[in-house]
């Protein structure tokens, strides 16, 4: 059966961009891995050269990592400052 | 004896706050595993845990790191990946395995005994603004008068006896554009007109909007208290932090007090609390965030956050 979606609930039409702009495409690391001596990430552009990522500027690591495959759950675009995944374990 | 004894950090690899904490702790020669308990479901992480008979116990192998889950000092829970079923399984098996997963690892790290900020199941109660709400009038802190509800007669009455309101989600979920931009419900004032049929189809939390001079985030952590004072155009600041602007301020004792009353009743070790200053100079709570970030406002003011959160990890 196919539902046609067209219930949208009030709070969602809501939604909105964000005002800051993404960062240049050809700065964005694409893999992050973890270094086995240190345990910290080290992050790598696409020809796979470590890139200094730096402290998170803001309340989120933004949108430093926009192309990660596998961003862990801000890794796309500007994200709440306070996602978390905690919510992940609420029993159904 | 806890000398050797590592801190488990639960985080994805893409997380810059873990990566300070990491760092200071590494400064400080105390022991370090970092695992993100997704990487079960992609073979990076092999876990064994026994229970009962006569050798409970188990371990968790990172790529890089074993840890032995009964001797660990302490647990920073800050930001795990999603549990997402493998691309290579069928869905009913990839939900099938995504389960196995997360109830697993949720119940096998929750039985890690050691220091925790924050203890995964702590933290989720914490997380329900319901409840947020109802705790924080309790320890005593100045709450806004809010209405959660599906019913539009009901917003309707309280946008009238309460405006002007604002609006925020209970939660938010990963919502893009068509372009694949992120997309955010930011809380933000609501004209009664703008009120239709449509509350109904999701549960809505309102709230009177508080006549502020500006905002305070303040962290706790264990036994400190960082107040920053954050001043912005905007309802909600993190709209635009290009425009926004930081000063440390004193926190008020009493203010001080009932934050530490809330983390206690949650059993919570850090907790970042947003505040509005009214202009009486009051502060009203708005919510508790038990994952919030922090480390950008270390940058901005200095505050020593880092040395604070590896303090409670290091259990000095």
């Amino acid at each position: 059966m196919t539902t046609t979606a067209t219930a949208r609930p009030w709070g969602v039409r809501r939604a909105s961009g964000y005002a800051q702009s993404l960062p240049e495409g050809d700065l964005l690391p694409t893999t992050v891995t973890v270094d086995p001596e240190t345990q910290l990430a080290i992050y790598r552009d696409p020809t796979g050269q470590p890139i200094q990522a730096g402290p998170p500027k803001h309340g989120t690591s933004r949108a430093q990592f926009k192309s990660l495959p596998t961003g862990g759950g801000d890794g796309s675009r500007p994200s709440p400052p306070d996602d978390t995944k905690i919510v992940e374990y609420v029993p159904d | 004896m806890n000398r050797d004894r590592p801190v488990l950090v639960l985080t994805c690899a893409d997380d810059p706050t873990s990566d300070v904490v990491i760092d200071e702790l590494n400064s400080r020669g105390v022991p370090v595993v970092r695992c993100d308990p997704a990487d079960v479901l992609v073979g990076g992480l092999e876990v064994s845990a026994r229970f009962g008979g006569d050798t409970p116990g188990g371990y968790l192998q990172t790529e890089s790191r074993t840890i032995d889950l009964a001797a660990i000092r302490s647990v920073y829970y800050r930001r795990p990946s999603s549990y997402v079923a493998p691309a290579t399984m069928a869905a009913q098996d990839g939900q099938f395995t995504k389960e196995q997963a997360k109830h697993g690892m949720g119940g096998i790290l929750a039985n890690i005994r050691g220091r925790w900020v924050n203890h995964l199941w702590r933290a989720i109660e914490a997380e329900f603004k319901p409840t947020q709400l109802a705790v924080a009038s309790e320890v005593g802190f100045s709450v806004p008068a809010t209405l959660i509800t599906n019913s539009p007669d009901e917003a309707r009455l309280f946008a009238k006896e309460h405006g002007p309101i604002i609006y925020k989600p209970l939660q938010n979920t990963n919502l893009t554009k068509p372009d694949g931009n992120a997309l955010m419900v930011w809380a933000d004032e609501v004209q009664p007109d703008e009120l239709d049929e449509s509350v109904s189809l999701a549960l809505h939390l309102f709230q009177t909007r508080v006549d502020k001079v500006a905002d305070v985030r303040t962290t706790v952590i264990g036994d400190q208290v960082f107040s920053v004072r954050v001043q912005s155009p905007h309802l909600d600041w993190r709209r635009d932090y290009d425009q926004v602007t930081y000063a440390v301020i004193d926190t008020p004792p009493h203010v001080v007090e009932a934050c530490h009353r809330y983390l206690g009743r949650f059993g919570l070790l850090f907790g970042a609390f947003d505040f509005g200053i009214a202009h009486d100079g009051s502060w009203i709570w708005y919510e508790c965030n038990t994952g919030g970030q922090w480390h950008w406002l270390e940058l901005e003011t200095g505050l020593p956050m880092t040395a604070a959160l590896a303090d409670l990890l290091e259990i000095r």
